[in-house]
């Protein structure tokens, strides 16, 4: 598959009407979307290092 | 792994007179795109003048290779710049990409007359535009890119509608 066929084929999956609500939006807006969105993700990284440091519960047996 | 604080680190550079222009994912954030990235990408012009205004901004903010073991000596200075073109940094702000020429741009003084003045984060700054943008990610010719100039070809598309 050449390069054009795989970006072709990426653009099926791309969401149009996110690009159309982010046109919509000056680019001091799309930044401050930007970084809530990102701040976001920081929390559930942080989120998931703590979980991942917990030990498992045991296995509920059901009677 | 330091988180990279988008604001901080866009404010400490564009706040500090030095040249750039973004370039990478966040100008394709500025310009609409959704996909996240997780850190700054800037051409900066390289005259003695900007780089000591480079040096000047980032020294506070600990700058160090990113990727390589701590301990490695490490200093951005104006001699390390001059000898060097591309640095992949680490800051205590995040992550930063310092690109002296990227593929298909060139150096800043080939990309300025395809950058555009934007407001991000309060911050003005000059960025890429979404053409060049589309032009410089498929000179790279990077197969993690591909994705990415998908959604920015459609973007452009339907900015070009409206």
């Amino acid at each position: 598959m050449s390069f054009q066929e795989v970006i072709e084929a990426y653009k099926s999956h791309v969401d149009r009407t996110q690009l159309i609500e982010n046109l919509s939006l000056t680019p001091q807006q799309r930044s401050e979307k930007f970084w809530r969105a990102m701040q976001l993700v920081y929390e559930l990284r942080r989120a998931a290092q703590v979980a991942r440091q917990k030990p498992s519960p045991p296995p509920v047996r059901e009677e | 792994m330091v988180d990279t604080n988008f604001p901080d680190l866009l404010s400490a550079l564009g706040n500090s007179g030095v040249e750039i222009i973004l370039v990478g994912g966040l100008a394709g954030m500025a310009h609409g795109a959704s996909r996240a990235t997780v850190d700054i990408d800037v051409v900066y012009r390289r005259t003695p003048e900007n780089v000591r205004r480079l040096v000047s901004c980032l020294t506070p903010l600990h700058p160090y290779l990113r990727g390589v073991p701590r301990g490695l000596p490490f200093r951005l200075d104006e001699t390390t710049i001059d000898n060097g073109l591309n640095f992949t940094l680490v800051t205590d702000l995040g992550d930063l990409d310092l690109l002296g020429d990227v593929p298909g741009g060139g150096q800043y003084e080939n990309l300025l007359p395809h950058a555009q003045s934007l407001t991000l984060f309060g911050v003005d700054i000059l960025c890429v535009t979404l053409e060049k943008l589309i032009y410089l990610k498929r000179a790279a010719g990077r197969p993690k890119d591909l994705e990415a100039i998908a959604e920015l070809e459609l973007l452009l598309d339907e900015r070009d509608r409206a």
